[in-house]
């Protein structure tokens, strides 16, 4: 538990819609909200790895930063939590206006605006009394980071539905949206704080007048649509739409700033086909599909440019500016696209007790943008580059059963159910791309291979521990011990490396599940709804370290376990003398991520406000909830959907001790009049 | 009705019309480098972020250079199985180790910080030209500092790799990405007349507010250590003599003094590359998010607690010591002593307690330690965040480059005066420190040694021992503590093999040949 994480969130919004005259209405809602966040200043990673026998205070009751193993200072988390601060203030801006004319009865012309403001201020403290920073005379530090932005999103549309008889319904929609967001930011840090007192509050006035550190940056990005929309209906049997669409993003280098996206969906309500119908089995039966072309531009602004980076360096002990170039340009960089199919089907049985729907999609995404290896010659390592095709495949189920339904008491169940298959089918000719190298020391270990989903984790076999010297021997293995952490040297070539390395994992779940049972009670409302993953592995690189050891940080319990002359058959390394300094990258350090999670349990009671004779309040609904309540995982690192990489979409999978999702209990009050 | 939609659609085309010019980019945080070059002061930084690379890890900034120079020969190893340091070690060389990163070392990470630093200079050159008028000083002393860090770079690349890429001038990324690989003497000969070049324009001096900045001697001493490659006996000697006699460079009495934390920038010390404290020097620290300014090396030489003393009785005597003294061994221990160079490091040579160091405070330890190069002061030069400069070049190496190039030349004779400057200090008496009457083979033999007890964990051996073609003499016969070095080296190994990825990227690197130094 750590005591210091926490939101505090106040909310203010208005809606207002006004009609001047029966052809025209506008309206606005305005939305402000400030969030005060407190993201904590100490690390679960350095929780979990700390020694447990490091104390908090040394024997005079001053705090301690001291780690004997290593011989050096080391953070005290108690301390830290207690006295450094780093916490985020956000102020929101949301609105939306907008206009509406109807001209004629089936011509809508409508174009609204939302502007959204954000001003974003991060604060950060580090005491210039923790004790790691006392022991080498370092002072504190402390830093402010300002962040303001300005987006809005226009959109202007003419909605055409006239009237052609009464089995045809048509509507066809053009339009045209612009995007723009730009971003100021400035940044501070001052280091060598003599004193608490004024923490980030005044930066300059006590701390080291030679070190202080600034920045400010500037981001931009616009967007541009043009689209068109026509659906048709005959009979209420078929439906047709046809979208085309030209995207234009600031993104890209002139010439490749604009992709032309089409598509076109097909339904059929066949409970409206007498053969159906006659049937009397369904209650609701539809056939759907598409096809279609989207676009992805998430790459940053200005990456086609090449730029000049800050390489700052010291002369006589004293910073000067160094500047060097920081990344290749591509001005070929383009819209990266998906084609997708999709084929569905929904049915309902008995008057809606029963309903199911399937889905089947394949999506084909060519060109990716991702940062491509180049020949280190050019200095650099990669280049941003659209390359390659990946495939996901897919269905999804979902059924609802309404299992009790009277006039005191129902039930009803949803389930769903759905499998991802993903799949590299080009890379442009290369045999893999790396992608993720979680640590600097330790290279790469989510890579792409062509025919393997994407990523794909690697490394080397991790074999057990070395039995004895006879099973050394008789490899040409180097500076290997008995009882030491055991490889597999794939190519025989004495050195455990790169070329050693084969596919370990797939953070890929064979599939996803959700199951949610909702019940009423007389005025009780109850559900809960778990869900889970089957079959995705997961990268801990805490291992490295908790596992193979290195002595300056705690290690998993099991290594109580550990290989010793006494206790010979242990697969687990002995104590005190890794082999390497740092492991490679191995099979061990790949874990099941299979789960089953509590997300969600709720209960509420609604009372009706004349019941107790407050006739204009509607109805009061008070409630209880709890969101992670419990989670069953094998994962050492308790929940395994956390990512060290966010939600980077080809690089997930990897932790190295993140937060685990908070448990989160809501109790609350809910009126309306 | 149909006017209005009319005015609508018309409306749509003008603002059509007027989405390339909404659409449009203007960065206005960045700066691309063809816009960049506006005034003296942005070639200034330019220039110093040359530096910033050669400050890297894979160069002088931690072992990436170390790996190559110092270890698998006959000075240094790490005292455990060491990722980034096994394969050089071991002779394990191939295409696929060389291209292994560590620690943001390896062979390939070097070659390529080498090329950005070309790559660099090449673009500054080129922006140089045609600007001279908006210089405050003369465009030739910026032009010399970028030659000769250029050099520098090719200096690297050609004793590690012989034939290599090469530009002198700017290069698109398409066409660096498929140009094979240029003759090493052509290289050598032309950097050759680089260094000339930068020797003559670069100051003789800097202000101390610009100490870490090379000179033109720094060029100069380069052109010596290329000669020496060459065989260029004549021109060696020249140069070197032209060092000796016309720099301000002078040797220190006492051995010790040269590496003393607190006198740096010292009269022996031609150039070296400046580090401080909390400030970042680097281009790319190991661990960015980690507090400090990213400089590992010395704590590389630095002593694990866990692995000392050699008695644990001694245990408690000797941490007391070192909190007495401000002192930790909070390092990694991965650059100690060759069993062979602890051993056969002559017993009265006073530099020995610098090279070797086996006790502290009377405390007897488990590994020899090469002590000029670390720094167990905790508040001074902490762990991971060194202030202490990196030696690139001092006089003494000109002093037995002379000697050297003399007795190639017309043997001992009037070679003593040079290597005998050198050895005067490491001894007690003029009996011990006095060389005569040696035959020019007995002489060479001192210089081969000599230059490992004066110079050891300087970066220098590998190349000295290649250029002796003593590289696999030296190997098959030094006592190692883990390796078995001589199981493996083979006589191509002399150079290194280029990357598997980068040929696989770039395959006309295999045209002039396909055998890949020998490795295919």
């Amino acid at each position: 538990m750590i005591p210091n994480s926490g939101i505090k969130k106040y909310i203010f919004r208005t809606n207002l819609d006004v009609a001047l005259s029966p052809k025209v209405k506008v309206g606005a809602r305005l939305n402000l909200s400030l969030l005060e966040r407190d993201n904590g200043t100490v690390g679960y990673g350095s929780l979990v790895t700390r020694i447990r026998t490091v104390p908090v205070f040394n024997d005079d009751g001053t705090y301690n930063g001291f780690n004997p193993i290593s011989n050096a200072p080391q953070n005290n988390p108690v301390f830290d939590s207690k006295f450094n601060i780093n916490e985020t203030l956000t102020n929101n801006f949301l609105g939306t206006v907008y206009l509406e004319y109807r001209p004629t009865k089936n011509l809508v012309i409508k174009s609204t605006m939302n502007p959204e403001i954000n001003n974003v201020k991060n604060n950060w403290f580090v005491s210039s009394q923790s004790p790691d920073r006392l022991l080498i005379g370092e002072g504190g530090e402390a830093s402010v980071n300002n962040l303001s932005s300005l987006g809005w999103n226009n959109e202007n549309t003419i909605l055409y539905t006239p009237k052609i008889g009464e089995d045809h319904k048509l509507s066809a929609l053009g339009g045209i949206t612009f995007q723009k967001y730009s971003a100021e930011s400035s940044y501070a840090e001052a280091y060598g704080l003599t004193t608490d007192a004024l923490k980030f509050n005044n930066l300059s006035l006590v701390a080291d007048q030679t070190r202080h550190q600034l920045g400010s940056n500037f981001d931009a990005f616009q967007i541009v649509s043009f689209l068109s929309r026509i659906n048709y209906t005959y009979k209420d049997k078929y439906l047709v739409t046809l979208v085309g669409r030209s995207d234009g993003s600031s993104r890209f280098a002139p010439g490749n700033k604009y992709a032309f996206f089409p598509s076109m969906a097909l339904a059929w309500n066949l409970d409206k086909e007498s053969f159906i119908a006659d049937l009397g089995v369904f209650s609701a039966l539809k056939l759907r599909g598409s096809y279609g072309k989207a676009g992805s531009q998430a790459i940053d602004s200005y990456r086609t440019l090449a730029i000049m980076m800050d390489a700052r360096s010291t002369y006589n002990g004293i910073p000067t500016t160094g500047t060097t170039i920081g990344r290749p340009a591509n001005n070929g960089l383009k819209w990266e696209t998906t084609n997708q199919l999709d084929i569905g089907l929904e049915a309902e049985f008995f008057g809606g007790r029963l309903s199911a729907t399937i889905d089947y999609y394949k999506k084909n995404t060519i060109d990716l943008l991702l940062n491509v290896q180049i020949p280190r010659v050019t200095g650099f390592d990669t280049q941003l580059r659209n390359l390659g095709e990946v495939e996901n495949r897919g269905l999804e189920l979902l059924i609802n059963t309404v299992n009790i339904i009277k006039v005191d008491l129902s039930w009803s169940t949803d389930l769903t159910l759905s499998a991802n298959r993903n799949k590299v089918l080009d890379l442009a000719g290369a045999d893999f791309i790396n992608r993720v190298i979680p640590n600097a020391t330790q290279g790469v270990a989510g890579r792409l291979y062509v025919g393997q989903p994407a990523p794909v984790f690697v490394g080397v076999n991790y074999l057990g521990t070395w039995k004895s010297q006879e099973e050394i021997d008789a490899t040409n293995m180097v500076n290997q011990r008995v009882g030491g952490a055991r490889f597999e040297d794939t190519n025989g070539d004495g050195v455990i490396n790169e070329a050693d390395y084969v596919i370990i994992g797939n953070p890929q779940p064979d599939f996803i599940f959700g199951i949610n049972n909702s019940f009423k009670f007389k005025n009780w409302d109850f559900s809960i709804y778990f869900q889970g993953t089957y079959g995705n592995d997961i990268y801990n690189t805490l291992t490295d370290r908790a596992f193979f050891g290195i002595p300056e940080t705690a290690n998993y319990a099991e290594t109580l376990n550990r290989w010793t002359p006494e206790n010979p058959t242990s697969n687990i390394p002995r104590a005190g003398t890794q082999v390497f300094t740092s492991t490679p990258n191995n099979s061990f350090m790949v874990e099941d991520a299979s789960h089953i999670r509590l997300k969600n349990v709720s209960l509420a009671y609604n009372l009706p406000g004349e019941k107790i004779g407050m006739n204009k309040i509607g109805n009061i609904t008070m409630y209880l909830s709890g969101v992670n309540l419990a989670l069953w995982s094998n994962f050492r690192l308790i929940d395994p959907e956390t990512s060290r990489f966010g939600t980077e979409n080809v690089a997930q999978g990897f932790s190295s001790a993140e937060y685990p999702a908070p448990r989160i209990v809501t109790i609350g009050l809910k009126t309306t009049f | 009705m149909k006017a209005k939609i009319f005015i609508y659609l018309t409306w749509l085309f003008f603002v059509a019309s007027g989405c390339e010019n909404f659409l449009e980019e203007v960065p206005r945080d960045i700066i691309a480098p063809e816009n960049y070059f506006q005034s003296e002061s942005d070639f200034r930084a330019s220039i110093t972020g040359l530096y910033a690379i050669y400050k890297n890890n894979a160069m002088y900034g931690q072992l990436g250079l170390d790996a190559y120079y110092d270890n698998g020969v006959d000075i240094l190893e790490p005292n455990r199985a060491a990722v980034f340091l096994n394969s050089w070690c071991n002779y394990i060389i191939n295409e696929s180790s060389v291209q292994e990163i560590a620690q943001l070392m390896g062979a390939m990470q070097t070659w390529k910080d080498c090329y950005r630093v070309i790559n660099n200079a090449n673009v500054i050159l080129g922006n140089l030209e045609g600007k001279e008028d908006i210089l405050l000083g003369s465009a030739d002393e910026i032009r010399g500092e970028i030659l000769f860090l250029r050099s520098l770079a090719y200096y690297h690349l050609t004793n590690m790799w012989g034939n290599v890429p090469y530009f002198r001038q700017f290069t698109s990324l398409e066409e660096i990405s498929r140009t094979g690989r240029e003759d090493v003497n052509k290289i050598r000969n032309e950097i050759l007349i680089d260094l000339q070049q930068a020797q003559d324009w670069m100051p003789l001096t800097v202000p101390a507010s610009q100490n870490g900045r090379a000179t033109s001697w720094a060029a100069a001493i380069l052109m010596v250590k290329i000669y020496l490659i060459q065989n260029e006996w004549q021109k060696a000697l020249d140069k070197s003599l032209e060092i000796i006699n016309e720099s301000h460079f002078s040797l220190l009495e006492n051995y010790d003094e040269v590496f003393k934390p607190d006198n740096e920038y010292n009269e022996e010390i031609i150039w070296s590359l400046d580090f401080a404290k909390d400030i970042q020097s680097m281009l790319e620290k190991g661990v960015p998010h980690l507090a400090g300014n990213g400089y590992w090396r010395p704590s590389m030489f630095v002593p694990r607690l866990v692995d000392e003393p050699k008695s644990s009785a001694d245990r408690p005597t000797l941490i007391n010591k070192l909190s007495e003294n401000g002192h930790a061994f909070n390092g990694t221990g991965l650059q100690v002593c060759l069993p062979d160079f602890e051993n056969k490091f002559p017993e009265n040579d006073l530099r020995r307690s610098l090279n070797v160091r086996k006790f502290y405070e009377g405390i007897e330890l488990n590994f020899a330690y090469n002590a000029k190069n670390w720094n167990l002061d905790v508040a001074t030069s902490p762990r991971f965040n060194h202030g202490d400069n990196r030696i690139i070049f001092r006089l003494a190496d000109v002093y037995l480059m002379a000697a050297e190039a003399e007795n190639e030349l017309n043997g001992p004779a009037n070679a003593y005066q040079y290597i005998n400057k050198v050895r005067e200090r490491a001894y007690a008496t003029q009996e011990e420190w006095e060389l005569k009457d040696l035959t020019q083979v007995e002489f060479r033999q001192k210089i081969f040694d000599e230059r490992k007890w004066e110079l050891a964990g300087e970066c220098h051996r590998k190349m000295d021992l290649i250029r002796w073609g003593l590289l696999l003499d030296v190997v098959n016969t030094t006592e190692y503590r883990a390796y078995d070095p001589a199981a493996n080296i083979q006589p191509h190994m002399v150079l290194l093999p280029i990357g598997e990825l980068e040929l696989q990227l770039n395959p006309t690197l295999l045209e002039s040949d396909p055998t890949n130094n020998g490795y295919r």
